[in-house]
């Protein structure tokens, strides 16, 4: 059965997400292939999902979580590789459709981002790069929104101490 | 609340996939939808959904069964030994009627009379057709014997039951049930019909009440359907005689497995008598 509301469903979701889930895993992977790679399979297993007829409260939230899992999924499958060896590693050139002015400026603020702790990095992209509010927040990271907020303001001060 | 540095904030944004990249991967999931969209993945037996199609589906497929079970059955009720649907009609209609209607023994007789008289008239649309050949015929006859034996049981059983006096009426009916069926049955053979005659007049002697119902039967058998109602006349001023001893339904009963007997006999003459004229004529050859 094809179900033609679904694929619209998902292609506006793609439309408006695909960046920022790319992004997400981006930050986590510092690959750009394997993030493009990851953000693709989001959305795979996001039409398996649909077809399943199961109910998606919130899309966002929804693909965040899936990213996430096959962000874990991949962390253990790299498990000879140590983790710290791939963040010395440092960043891939971003690429996209930037200058490599902008690039520089972009790499040096990934390696100011990659100071903060792995939490912090994700409260800091989440709220402040992708503009999702701590109760969405609260909802991919399983949390209570009274401490995602608490957390979000610790990062930031935290953020804010690099920057000085 | 404080907010992180503008630039920096912006500088990470600004990560992002190329246009052409995001087409590409664009195209690769419209790709996947269709293709995947079609075979649907096996859905979870817990999933409610689930559920909820699967009880559709077998309600539905009651309903079907329920309704075109029902048209058979339906159908069934106007059939024909020898039809498609007579042994629906028998074994699955009647019973579940009686089940339905009987209640007592008394409504059991009456079913059972029913019945009788139902077989009767069954013998006799039969009887009007072309295509009642003789082993139609025979298993007809069958059907009825066993339906009179059945239906003179019950009235026994009904008349025990209500402790009403067995009354002679009773005894002349059953009687005549036990012995003119078998006969009109046996008649297909190769006793001629002087010998069957003779047959019922030892009977009679040994059962004098059968007496005058015999004769009616021996009338019958012997008269041209023109005397028909002649014969039928008598028979109901015989059972006449016996009604003032034995309740109003049970007579009612018995009068109808009466006339149905009679019937019974008038229904299988003409059969008969061209058996028998058969049988006569190969004798004169």
């Amino acid at each position: 059965m094809k179900d033609e509301s679904l694929e619209i469903k998902l292609l506006a979701a793609y439309d408006a997400h695909a960046d920022a889930i790319f992004r997400h895993c981006y930050f986590k992977t510092s690959q750009r292939e394997i993030a493009e790679d990851m953000m693709q399979d989001v959305f795979l297993k996001a039409w398996s999902y649909m077809q399943l007829k199961r109910p998606i409260l919130n899309m966002r939230a929804f693909l965040y979580r899936l990213a996430d899992n096959l962000v874990i999924d991949w962390y253990r499958k790299h498990k000879s590789q140590s983790l710290d060896a791939l963040m010395d590693d440092g960043f891939e050139l971003v690429e996209g459709d930037t200058s490599i002015e902008e690039q520089t400026e972009i790499s040096l603020a990934l390696a100011k981002l990659k100071e903060l702790s792995e939490d912090e990095q994700k409260l800091i992209t989440l709220r402040f790069v992708e503009g999702l509010s701590p109760s969405e927040i609260g909802e991919i990271l399983d949390e209570n929104e009274n401490t995602i907020s608490v957390r979000i303001h610790r990062a930031l001060k935290r953020l804010r101490i690099l920057f000085k | 609340m404080e907010l992180p540095p503008k630039k920096f904030i912006e500088q990470l944004r600004s990560i992002a996939l190329s246009h052409t990249e995001r087409s590409t991967l664009r195209s690769a999931l419209i790709a996947h939808m269709s293709e995947h969209g079609a075979r649907q993945a096996a859905p979870s037996p817990w999933s409610s959904f689930y559920f909820a199609k699967r009880i559709q589906v077998v309600s539905l497929s009651l309903v079907i069964v329920i309704s075109y079970g029902s048209s058979v059955t339906f159908a069934a009720e106007g059939s024909l030994p020898g039809d498609m649907l007579y042994p629906v009609k028998t074994y699955v209609n009647e019973p579940i009627v009686r089940v339905v209607t009987v209640t007592s023994p008394a409504s059991e007789a009456a079913f059972e009379t029913k019945l009788l008289e139902k077989r009767l008239e069954e013998a006799e649309t039969l009887d009007a057709e072309e295509s009642f050949n003789p082993e139609l015929k025979l298993s007809v006859r069958e059907g009825i014997h066993e339906q009179s034996i059945k239906a003179k049981e019950k009235i026994n059983d009904a008349e025990n039951s209500s402790g009403a006096n067995v009354s002679s009426t009773t005894i002349s009916i059953t009687g005549e049930i036990s012995t003119s069926s078998p006969e009109s049955i046996s008649e297909k053979g190769d006793q001629s019909h002087d010998n069957l005659g003779s047959d019922k007049k030892n009977l009679d002697n040994e059962h004098p009440v059968l007496r005058a119902t015999e004769s009616v039967t021996d009338a019958v058998n012997i008269s041209s359907p023109e005397n028909t109602s002649g014969s039928s006349g008598s028979s109901n001023v015989n059972s006449g005689s016996s009604k003032s001893d034995s309740e109003s339904s049970l007579k009612d009963i018995q009068q109808k497995h009466k006339d149905i007997l009679e019937k019974l006999d008038l229904t299988f003459e003409e059969g008969d008598n061209d058996d028998n004229e058969t049988e006569e004529r190969r004798r004169g050859e």
